[in-house]
């Protein structure tokens, strides 16, 4: 049974010195700022500064990895614009018949930038933050606790999903069942495992509804914390200069 | 049952434990289909699901739980953005379910083509935005690549592009539930009724 996040836990000061929701509110403002931001010296410092955190995180090759990922969907979009941007007037270069555009490739070139920072933002935030750590910190800043539940619990439930896919697969497969065939004989196999798996899977919420509602699930009462994380020296000042920067990114973006 | 009374918010406890489990089987629907080889994502199966069992809003809940979880554990930020779509796709999936229409074959299918062309006029502009209006499908981006060498602008290429894969694959996500809805006991649709529930909130 493997784990089915990103998440990899390190010693680093990105790892342990920042609190998941420091790292929250930069996935955000980094959001933000792949759009609003104006210049391509801009964008390329963001990426520097994204990949300088990413290497301190010792998270890079990952990265990189998960990066490389979205690149040949990249090289199409500046293909297909350089040669069809609508607003495409100046020749750039022409190889034998086709003609490439300077429009259309500033404008892949801004998509590109865009893409690449807000994948290697999420990077920092995947990798280096524990999933259960950021429920605890939203719950703790005010989100119901159900919230924190669904969430939670998601991580438990997929893992035991795959486990009893695998089962019902070998249980087919002895009655059978290829995983092989045309598309129409591998769809059959498709419901053959998928169908046993969802009916039984929906069938035990109501044995977890009720389990829930025994501990008291629907009570109104506050909630304590079982583990305290206390929140790293200087990490208040932290969000509120991320915070500032991309509202200073934002009022630069509508002023040029 | 009016269709106001299928928009009433209730979050009931049954209600909150679908969430996680619609967010499971679109996951493992995924996974199945890629190990299969099969041509579709097959990826809203637990979305579309949520929403014809327990209403549109735990259906939207459902989408935007889905996008946002793994947007933040797997695939990298994007995703979160496509939330929207998968919330767009459960509301209009929670009201023809409201309606019946995941009763019968051919109502589903109909159903399916519905929440494609939901799907596609509210993914274009993120793709136009993100991806310059590209999706990332060989087949819909080489109709892209097609429209947009004859000029036919952007907005139009992109919603095809995105339309030709969503049709597919929607319908044959609707067909899905279809079946599954075909098998689930009358006990357990009617525990999601407002009044036959004693763990309701």
């Amino acid at each position: 049974m493997t784990s089915v996040t990103l998440y990899r836990p390190r010693a680093t000061f990105v790892h342990q010195g920042v609190d998941p929701f420091t790292k929250l509110v930069y996935l955000l403002c980094s959001i933000v700022m792949a759009f609003a931001i104006p210049t391509f010296w801009g964008a390329a410092g963001m990426l520097v500064l994204n990949l300088g955190v990413l290497a301190w995180a010792r998270e890079l090759k990952r990265s990189l990895q998960t990066i490389l990922g979205s690149l040949l969907l990249l090289v199409t979009i500046f293909v297909i614009q350089g040669l069809f941007n609508p607003a495409n007037r100046t020749l750039l270069f022409t190889l034998g018949p086709v003609h490439v555009y300077q429009e259309g490739i500033l404008f892949a070139l801004t998509i590109s930038f865009r893409v690449v920072n807000i994948i290697a933002a999420s990077c920092v935030f995947v990798m280096t933050t524990s999933p259960a750590r950021v429920m605890d910190a939203c719950v703790r800043y005010g989100l119901p606790p159900k919230a924190g539940y669904v969430v939670t619990s998601i991580m438990q439930i997929i893992p035991t999903m795959l486990t009893s896919v695998a089962r019902i697969r070998e249980a087919q497969q002895s009655r059978g069942m290829s995983m092989s065939g045309n598309v129409l004989q591998r769809f059959r196999s498709f419901l053959a495992v998928f169908g046993p798996m969802v009916l039984s899977s929906l069938i035990s919420i109501q044995d977890r509804a009720i389990a829930l509602e025994v501990r008291g699930f629907s009570a109104r009462t506050k909630r304590t914390f079982y583990v305290d994380h206390p929140v790293p020296r200087g990490m208040v000042l932290l969000r509120a200069l991320l915070l500032l920067v991309t509202i200073a990114v934002v009022v630069w973006r509508l002023a040029s | 049952m009016s269709l106001r009374e299928a928009f009433r918010f209730r979050l009931t406890t049954m209600g909150i434990v679908m969430i996680p489990v619609a967010v499971g089987i679109n996951f493992v629907g995924k996974e199945i289909a890629n190990a299969l080889n099969l041509p579709m994502w097959l990826d809203s199966i637990g979305t579309i699901l949520s929403a014809v069992v327990a209403g549109p809003w735990i259906g939207a809940i459902s989408g935007a739980v889905n996008n946002v979880f793994f947007g933040l554990t797997m695939d990298g930020g994007m995703s979160i953005l496509y939330g929207i779509t998968s919330i767009a796709i459960a509301l209009v999936a929670g009201i023809l379910g409201h309606l019946g229409w995941f009763r019968s074959l051919p109502k589903a299918i109909l159903a399916g083509i519905l929440v494609a062309l939901t799907a596609a006029i509210v993914s274009t502009p993120l793709n136009v935005a993100l991806w310059g209006g590209q999706t990332g499908k060989v087949l819909g981006d080489a109709i892209f690549a097609g429209m947009m060498a004859k000029h036919m602008g952007i907005w139009l290429s992109s919603f095809v592009d995105e339309g030709v894969m969503d049709v597919i694959d929607k319908v044959i996500n609707c067909f899905v539930v279809y079946l599954i809805v075909l098998g689930l006991p009358k006990r357990f649709l009617q525990s999601f009724q407002p009044s036959s529930t004693t763990i309701r909130q």
